[in-house]
């Protein structure tokens, strides 16, 4: 009997129970918050499940994630080593032919990075030092593996209330961004139809990857591996000879990074560094971040459409935040609700993939401003 | 961590930033026009002008195969006078050299 009790005692002793505090109880809660609306309301299921399951692993005391399989993904995290693969596969994912068929959607792109730069103005102000606020201010790109990247460089004591911040707007994209556009613009501006793309040549579409690389790596090379993944990506999608390794870039490699790439940031989310006043002004921030960047878009889509002569559809300027292709698809839904018969979805591509090199070359500049490399 | 006295005032650095955004993707704007003019493999002006010509090759090619068809033009045309109409009322009857490229007319020509 008494041998029963102690190994029942020893049991109970090692447990998770002994170390359980309110911190965890609140952040499971949180993970099972997450959980319900990945499952039920379908918010970024994809993305937002694992991160849940994440936040509820690393609140589990005593879990032993120093070592093994969780401590490589908490690395593969810390150590940019998954947001260069995202990248990848996004960049086989990417069309770049709107862009090149309408290169001034570029400025869409650049302008709807207004709102990263609000908020590291905005965080700086607050108190928070250059280096976290430029990592909180690139919420605004609604990027998550430009985020993870900059966060894990500069301030990888707020990667996981950034990674969540980021990745959770980036699943509210089609909740955030209707009202801003409809508030900046007029319904004869959101009705106007644009002109077909014109097509774009073989020739192009690999020399545009190729090009940009190289000029870009040369001017900002903290951001080459992302950068360059993502051109390496679209090559593969390109090229016409590399089907297996796009399709596999596309398609089984990005799912495995983001499953690891998710669990990963919910990693971060445990109660002692997550349950602080500078997880709620983060969260606060990337609101303000992404409303700016959004309306930042639309302003310089209005400017567009005035200097054209009414071609330009404001609306695609909201996509130039770089959740691709999510905020392309709600200037679509904005846009034909506005005008049934108007197709905006080409057009808005445009501006969200320059708004993917837009925030790389943000982080990028302000990795060499604040000397991190 | 270095950094410079330009990344601690928020307002500049927003613009330097701001700046160097639009300029980097003005130059890749530049990039794209440029490549658009010298794409070696864009179709010249003329180009269309040309593709008609060969176009037009298939139809004479075409016009024997009709002549030194009549067995075939004949039995058509017995066939649709058959069902009750007139002679009169067949405008044309053309072999489908027009839809070579399609499935259907693949395999009536594996036929012959």
């Amino acid at each position: 009997m008494d041998a029963f009790i102690v190994a029942v005692s020893s049991v109970w002793t090692d447990s998770g129970f002994i170390n359980f505090n309110w911190g965890n109880g609140v952040m499971i809660l949180v993970g099972l918050l997450l959980l319900y609306m990945a499952f039920a309301k379908e918010f970024e299921p994809l993305l937002l499940s694992p991160i849940a399951f994440g936040c509820i692993l690393a609140n589990i005391p005593r879990n032993g994630f120093e070592e093994g399989v969780m401590a490589l993904i908490s690395a593969g995290v810390a150590n940019e080593i998954f947001p260069p693969l995202i990248f990848l596969g996004v960049g086989a994912m990417t069309d770049f032919g709107p862009l090149i068929a309408n290169p001034k959607t570029l400025f869409l792109g650049a302008a709807a990075q207004i709102g990263v730069f609000v908020a590291l103005a905005g965080a700086m102000v607050i108190g928070f030092t250059a280096p976290q606020a430029a990592a909180i201010g690139i919420i605004g790109g609604a990027d998550g593996p430009t985020s993870i990247y900059l966060a894990a460089k500069l301030a990888p004591e707020l990667l996981g209330a950034i990674a969540v911040a980021a990745y959770s707007y980036m699943s509210l994209v089609p909740l955030i961004q209707p009202p801003v556009m409809k508030l900046l613009t007029t319904q004869k501006e959101r009705a106007v139809v644009m002109e077909q793309l014109r097509e774009v040549s073989h020739f192009e579409k690999i020399a545009f990857p190729i090009l940009s690389t190289i000029f870009i790596s040369l001017l900002l090379p903290s951001i080459t591996s992302l950068l360059g993944m993502l051109m390496l990506g679209n090559l593969f999608r390109e090229s016409g000879v590399t089907e297996r390794l796009s399709d596999t870039s596309q398609n089984a490699l990005i799912n495995i990074v983001t499953i690891f790439l998710a669990t990963g940031t919910g990693l971060t989310m445990n109660a002692e560094h997550f349950l602080t006043i500078d997880t709620i002004k983060i969260i606060i921030l990337g609101l303000v971040a992404f409303i700016c960047g959004t309306a930042g878009g639309v302003l310089f889509g209005k400017l567009m459409y005035m200097m054209d002569g009414g071609k330009t559809n404001p609306l695609i300027g909201s996509a130039g935040v770089s959740a691709v292709p999510m905020a392309a698809r709600v200037s679509q839904v904005v846009g034909a609700k506005a005008n049934p018969a108007n197709f905006l979805l080409m057009h808005a591509m445009g501006p969200n993939v320059a708004g993917v090199i837009g925030t790389a070359v943000a982080a990028g500049t302000m990795l060499a401003m604040l000397g991190a490399h | 961590m270095g950094g410079n006295e330009s990344a601690m005032n928020p307002w500049l650095f927003m613009a330097i930033n701001m700046t160097v955004v639009f300029a980097v993707l003005a130059v890749l704007g530049a990039i794209m026009v440029i490549t658009h003019k010298i794409d070696p493999t864009k179709k010249k002006p003329n180009e269309p002008a040309k593709s008609v010509a060969p176009a037009a090759a298939p139809v004479t090619a075409a016009a024997p195969v009709v002549a030194n068809d009549e067995p075939v033009v004949a039995a058509i045309t017995g066939a649709i006078v058959a069902m009750g109409y007139s002679s009169d009322q067949i405008a044309s009857i053309r072999p489908a050299t027009t839809s070579r490229n399609w499935t259907l007319d693949g395999r009536l020509s594996g036929r012959y």
